[in-house]
């Protein structure tokens, strides 16, 4: 997993400097299907969704707690948060600064968290399709600002190791911190 | 940062003093008085920028620093043109619950639900006294704008909001909609047919750009708002819900009049345009709150049918999914008269931290019908409904494309529809809200306040998907015609169609000079050469193109030969193929679950359309196109219409409505014949 991660991140930086990932590169990922149980971000709810509430599917119920392994896109946040990105079913852009919680995210968003040591770094965007794998949690969890999140994924400790320290968010400026591919 | 403001607020007062002649000795220090004034910020009494109407509602307030750190504010006293105004004023330590840089032993003194029926300029001062005695005065002013002697009196209001609605985005609307012919349209949008139009200034409060919240506010205030915030004026406090409130043409028509407020939107319904309409706060993001003051406060604002996305709001917080928070909630105080003056000056609901509300149950409660998706909207039998509920999405309810894509049964989605992706596949088009909203509404023999919102037209364009906000423009012109059959058959009812701002600086610049196909070659081989140079048609090679109408009322296909061609001026990089994007934001014609970690599908306007290698650089930071500060059209039908002509403030939109629905309408000056 760890390798994949590695992967995956690295290109997230090299992506982050419009570098391309060499398809080489990405071919070398090393894969074992057994690691973690693939959970479709699009399953997340019984669909459609009802005329009041969403109702959670027995898949989600299942796989709190376990190792799963989730494909989504990661959300263009006009304001990336440190430590957390979400990963969506369908590509969205946010424009929070115009439209703040109006937006077009589906009730099927994951959180995903870096390490705790890791939780002042932003990740740089990637586009297109992402696969991670982690801890995966079932709850709701209410941010400072009261922002709800209930699909939570936590990554490991090394999953972002491509990410500089030149990262950090207190030694930038810009709304995506400069970050170098190893 | 606030040191200079502090400063200048310093010298605001000084200056304001001298003006008035008055004692500046006083040691306390008056760092904010509301309503805002230029009288009070610069000293100079105009231009005035708080109006009322005669009897509205709005709230005194006053931020007072004592001059050393033993000192506490213990008297305050606010007079009108020199006269003490009799009624309680409230004191507020800022120990806690203020802005970080604010004095802890400063205190916000405030006196609420203030109205004044004299018509013209007044004076307002508030006089503060510390501990030791000494005390400061400080003094800004208002105008009350007086009533005009009116004929026919409008009985219902109808405004058609378009949201980033500027002069570009309805032509756009028009050349793809209804085609031209050698230089003349063939057919008028609903909106080209009313028969008074004018230009709308639509700087806020604090920014020559407004957002929405501002933008939408200054209609139905008649004041302009801090951006982000709506139906206040800013303070000093930490809490969203306390800020000074002044009374919306909801509040004011539904206690003077009785008239009844309707908000339909294809946003969230908690988005900043609808709730500019109903609710009071700092904060346009605090969804709970204001999701529960449309309820709460129903009896204040008359709200008889709210319709748009925004489920997750109305769902307890023990339903997954739910967004509700009490970290965005409002309860104001039964003891703390700071708050608790809302509640008694201004009948407001004392509200309650409670985000397990289970609010749609709440709306039933109250008489609401609930509508959940088009069927069951369709099923609303109005003879036997007085309120109604629609929330037909998770947040803000997809756009007219993909809805009408939906019901194409064109399946471009991730899973089938993109209407199925999200989960909800059966959302009904704006043109069926706004007229199950006025089949409920007309009801009211009192009349009605109603606001339809085509919301997307600005968030498509802060992404620059063209042709997803054109299909929305489409979409919001079919509600606009709505409205206008109702209005004709009505004849008592004053349609207005504006916007908030316009949004990413939208330009036609032309049309493309090949066909689809070759433009899918042209992608292919990419670059500036062969995207822009052999693409882009300007003047006479830009020609009229010919999108075909569907029998649902949408083009068959947005991606016709020599297409309409639209820049940005507004924008953030990105890439540009002209071509429709399949999905918002992205082509996801891949099957879900791919296995590879990253693919080359992009997901921002600058990767979107990146095969191509067109790259457009921004002129502004970001990654989504933004507001400008464009005047913006404003068109108008119905008793009262031709106030709306010339080049008017956003907030002269607010006493237009009012004198027409209050004391009637007024034929404008210069339609009299009388020379000067």
């Amino acid at each position: 997993m760890n390798t994949f991660l590695k992967t995956a991140l690295l290109a997230i930086s090299a992506g982050f400097f419009g570098l391309t990932v060499s398809t080489q590169v990405r071919s070398q990922v090393r894969w074992d299907p057994n690691e973690a149980t693939p959970l479709e971000l699009q399953a997340f709810f019984k669909m459609p969704i009802g005329p009041k509430g969403l109702e959670v599917s027995d898949k989600v119920l299942k796989a709190s707690g376990q190792k799963v392994r989730l494909t989504g896109y990661m959300v263009k946040n006009e304001l990336p948060m440190p430590g957390v990105f979400m990963l969506a079913p369908r590509p969205v852009q946010m424009s929070e600064h115009a439209d703040g919680d109006a937006n077009d995210l589906p009730a099927s968003v994951c959180w995903v968290y870096l390490d705790d040591h890791q939780k002042n770094w932003l990740v740089p965007h990637v586009p297109g399709l992402l696969t991670l794998e982690g801890q995966f949690t079932f709850k709701r969890i209410e941010a400072s600002d009261g922002s709800v999140a209930w699909f939570h994924l936590y990554l490991a400790p090394d999953a972002v190791s491509a990410v500089s320290t030149d990262a950090r968010l207190s030694q930038g400026s810009g709304p995506l911190q400069h970050s170098h591919s190893h | 940062m606030f040191h200079l403001s502090n400063s200048k607020y310093v010298l605001s007062t000084l200056a304001a003093l001298t003006f008035l002649g008055a004692e500046v000795m006083a040691a306390p220090q008056v760092t904010r008085l509301t309503p805002p004034s230029e009288l009070f910020t610069s000293g100079n009494a105009a231009p005035v920028i708080a109006r009322f109407l005669p009897d509205q509602r709005f709230d005194l307030q006053a931020t007072i620093v004592p001059d050393a750190a033993d000192q506490s504010i213990t008297k305050a006293v606010f007079y009108m043109n020199g006269v003490e105004i009799k009624m309680p004023v409230s004191i507020k330590s800022c120990a806690t619950g203020c802005l970080p840089k604010i004095e802890k032993n400063a205190a916000i003194v405030s006196l609420r639900a203030l109205s004044n029926t004299k018509p013209g300029v007044h004076v307002f001062t508030v006089e503060a006294t510390q501990s030791d005695g000494q005390s400061i005065k400080a003094s800004g002013n208002f105008e009350i704008v007086p009533w005009q002697v009116g004929g026919q009196k409008v009985k219902n209001i109808i405004i058609m909001l378009g949201d980033g609605m500027g002069a570009a985005q309805r032509t756009a609307a028009r050349i793809v909609a209804q085609g031209y012919a050698q230089g003349k349209a063939k057919s008028p949008l609903a909106m080209d047919t009313f028969p008074v139009s004018g230009q709308i200034k639509t700087a806020s409060l604090n920014s020559l750009v407004t957002d929405s919240a501002p933008g939408m506010s200054a209609y139905v205030l008649g004041n302009k708002n801090n951006n982000n915030e709506e139906g206040v004026f800013p303070d000093d406090t930490i809490d969203p819900f306390d800020n000074p409130r002044i009374e919306y043409l909801s509040e004011y028509l539904s206690r003077t009049q009785g008239k009844a407020l309707g908000l339909v939107t294809t946003a969230d319904v908690f988005d900043a345009t609808p709730a500019a309409n109903a609710v009071h706060t700092s904060n346009r993001g605090a969804g709970t709150g204001i999701v529960d003051q449309y309820l709460d406060d129903r009896k204040l604002t008359g709200l008889s049918v709210l319709m748009g996305g925004g489920r997750k709001w109305f769902l307890p917080s023990t339903v997954p999914g739910s967004a509700r928070s009490n970290g965005n909630d409002y309860a104001f105080s039964s003891t703390d008269s700071h708050t608790a003056d809302i509640v008694k000056r201004w009948g407001a609901s004392p509200g309650q931290i409670d985000k397990d509300r289970d609010l749609i149950a709440d709306f039933q409660s109250a008489g609401f019908k609930y509508a959940s998706d088009l069927t069951s909207l369709s099923a609303v039998d109005v003879k036997t409904t007085d309120k109604l509920l629609g929330l037909f999405s998770y947040s803000n309810m997809n756009v007219a494309l993909d809805k009408i894509d939906g019901r194409r049964n064109i399946a471009k989605g991730i899973k089938g529809r993109v209407v199925d992706d999200f989960g909800f596949p059966d959302q009904p088009m704006l043109e069926e809200m706004t007229h199950k909203a006025l089949g409920v509404l007309q009801k009211n023999k009192k009349g009605f306040v109603l606001m339809v919102e085509g919301a997307s037209i600005d968030k498509q364009a802060h992404n620059m998907d063209t042709e997803r906000w054109i299909l929305d423009m489409i979409e919001f012109d079919r509600a606009i015609k709505v409205a206008q059959d109702f209005a004709e058959k009505d004849g008592q009812t004053l349609v207005i169609i504006t916007a908030d701002h316009e949004c990413s600086g939208v330009a036609l610049i032309g049309g493309s000079t090949v066909t689809d196909a070759r433009l899918q070659e042209l992608v292919k081989e990419g670059g500036v050469s062969n995207l822009r140079d052999k693409v882009v048609g300007v003047y006479e090679k830009a020609g009229f193109p010919k999108y075909k109408i569907a029998s649902d009322g949408y083009p068959s296909t947005t991606d016709i030969d020599y297409r309409l061609l639209v820049g940005y001026g507004a924008n953030s990089d990105r890439h540009e193929d002209w071509r429709t994007n399949p999905l918002p934001m992205q082509d996801g014609q891949q099957p879900f679950g791919k296995a590879m970690p990253l693919s080359a599908y992009p997901a921002d306007p600058v990767v979107r359309d990146a095969e191509g290698k067109f790259m457009i650089t921004g002129q502004v930071p970001g990654n989504s196109g933004v507001h400008t500060a464009t005047d913006i059209p404003i068109s108008a039908m119905g008793p009262g219409a031709w106030a709306f002509t010339g080049v008017l403030d956003n907030t002269d939109v607010f006493f237009h409505l009012a004198q027409a629905a209050v004391k009637g309408v007024v034929k404008p000056n210069f339609l009299t014949s009388s020379k000067k």
